[in-house]
């Protein structure tokens, strides 16, 4: 069993006996609302998508699927080619791997989950690193890094980041819950 | 067969009013207006009595009030269950609505979470999302009241409108109520400022900047204890006893500024169609700045261009811990009739828009 924050894009879960591929998941927490997740489903069985939100701590029972080691490799089209270290490709679409995309980087190592044979969905690692390449100047004075601003990574992507950090830093961040978690020197 | 004809709120409470504040309400308008057969289960009942004093002896028809303990005996399932601010339902509870759901006659329960209130975007993108439960076979929506017309809304009583619009206008039912309750008569010298605030908010600042004030400020601060004034230069505060539910809107119906905190004074504040400044609770990280970042994009939008900026800014000043700096109230205090045409034009709007029952009502229609 896993809880819902702990659940990443490409986990399979039984949601109503059926098995649900994340191909999605968005963590949200504010004032003294409960910590959400919100994820976006495919259904591996009718093939259907849909969308659901979960209170952090919501249990559910993981399934484990055949999984392989690969590096993102190349763009084509429509679809995302993913190779593995016997130079294995394996091509998944913009859906399948819609909550991955602000990270993709090439080269960037990755977990291919297969159902039936195929390759449904990628999973990052926990733990990433990327450069801000654009950030308001800090206010003066304020080094708590209690105070948060949006920083912009190269894919795009805005996340809440401290202050203190500048454009060209590099942070480490946690692709569970797409928070900031440290800077890195 | 009408759907639904049973509600059931659960409510904890964490601690002040907010919470208990807001469940209440809600409670008492399904009951009352819409006609509904509504559970209220507290798990503390003394919460409700400092703001309901007679919530437990005056007779509403189809309202009840229960023990949270006496939920372990539930027995059959509403046709909605509201779970108020993620409390966590009793199992008897989830396993009514499951049994409900099995024996296949009617619909089954609409289960809800109400959350807190918030303006933020990911809020609306979770609102109303009818989420399978990963293993009971039960669905669960979480419900976000807000401010735009795709959220959950606030809860706005139908008479609301009405009953404010007649206080404002006339100063003699005015002026006979602040009797009733011991605060100074109407007078147009003084600009009157309710104040609800946490700890944390900068009072002395903002005293030392009313002491200053062109106008003379009196400032009504409900608080236990008994009655007190204390007058230095331009600034009187008068400590006066906390009001019940619903006299505390005829007080903020009857200020010029109202100071409001958590959410249910917050709400209420704002369908008072006067100038407010909100002090937000406070959470780790200071995630709550986010919270009232997009609650003052909203807010602010409705305000001439003239005050915008400044209103922010008092917001933020006010929700600032260690805040020593004061200037700006005597500029918000200078400009307080466009300050009050904003607060009424989004007052109305909300009006406009409707209330938080009637959207929860047509989803769980809906459904």
């Amino acid at each position: 069993m896993k809880v819902a924050q702990e659940l990443r894009t490409g986990n399979v879960v039984l949601v109503e006996n059926a098995p649900m591929v994340i191909q999605k998941a968005e963590y949200n927490k504010s004032g003294r609302n409960a910590a959400v997740m919100k994820f976006k489903f495919r259904n591996l069985l009718t093939g259907t998508n849909s969308e659901a939100v979960y209170k952090t701590d919501e249990k559910f029972e993981d399934i484990i699927l055949e999984t392989k080691e690969v590096s993102y490799s190349y763009e084509a089209g429509d679809m995302y080619v993913f190779m593995d270290e016997e130079y294995n490709q394996y091509e998944l679409s913009k859906d399948d791997i819609e909550g991955l995309l602000k990270y993709l980087e090439e080269q960037m190592p990755c977990e291919v989950t297969f159902y039936e044979g195929k390759p449904i969905s990628v999973t990052p690692p926990v733990k990433i690193v990327r450069e801000v390449v654009y950030t308001e100047p800090a206010v003066r004075g304020d080094t708590s890094g209690k105070v948060m601003k949006p920083g912009r990574l190269p894919s795009g992507y805005e996340l809440q980041v401290p202050a203190f950090v500048e454009i060209g830093d590099k942070i480490e961040i946690d692709t569970r819950t797409d928070e900031y978690v440290s800077r890195v020197k | 067969m009408d759907f639904p004809r049973s509600v059931d709120i659960f409510c904890r409470v964490i601690d002040n009013f907010g919470d208990i504040g807001v469940c209440w309400r809600l409670a008492r308008q399904l009951s009352h207006e819409y006609h509904l057969s509504v559970r209220l289960f507290l798990d503390d009942c003394d919460a409700l009595k400092q703001i309901v004093p007679d919530a437990f002896d005056r007779s509403i028809p189809d309202l009840h009030i229960v023990l949270w303990d006496d939920a372990l005996s539930y027995g059959a399932a509403a046709d909605i269950v509201i779970e108020g601010f993620a409390c966590e339902l009793p199992d008897s509870v989830i396993q009514a609505m499951v049994v409900r759901r099995k024996a296949g006659v009617g619909r089954p329960s609409v289960w809800v979470d109400l959350e807190y209130l918030t303006a933020e975007d990911w809020a609306l993108g979770c609102h109303g999302l009818s989420s399978p439960h990963p293993s009971n076979g039960l669905k669960r929506t979480m419900f976000f009241p807000g401010f735009s017309k795709d959220s959950g809304g606030v809860i706005i009583e139908n008479t609301l409108l009405r009953e404010r619009n007649n206080f404002q206008r006339d100063v003699s039912s005015q002026n006979q109520w602040r009797t009733a309750y011991k605060l100074p008569q109407f007078d147009t010298n003084f600009i009157d400022v309710s104040l609800f605030c946490y700890e944390a908010a900068p009072v002395s600042q903002l005293f030392e900047a009313f002491r200053r004030s062109k106008r003379p400020v009196r400032v009504f601060l409900p608080c236990l204890g008994g009655f007190g004034v204390e007058k230095s230069n331009n600034l009187e505060v008068y400590r006066i006893p906390f009001f019940s539910q619903d006299q505390y809107d005829r007080f903020l119906w009857s200020c010029d500024i109202n100071f409001v905190r958590g959410e249910d004074s917050f709400v209420r504040a704002q369908l008072a169609g006067r100038p407010m400044i909100w002090n937000i609770y406070v959470q780790e990280q200071q995630a709550h700045l986010l919270k009232l970042e997009a609650f003052l994009k909203q807010y602010c939008a409705v305000f001439s261009p003239k005050v915008r900026e400044g209103l922010a800014q008092s917001f933020v000043l006010w929700n600032q811990e260690g805040q020593t700096n004061g200037e700006g109230w005597c500029d918000l205090l200078d400009h307080l009739d466009l300050l009050k045409q904003g607060a009424q034009c989004w007052s109305q709007q909300l009006f406009d828009d409707g209330g938080l029952a009637d959207r929860l009502l047509l989803y769980c229609k809906n459904l």
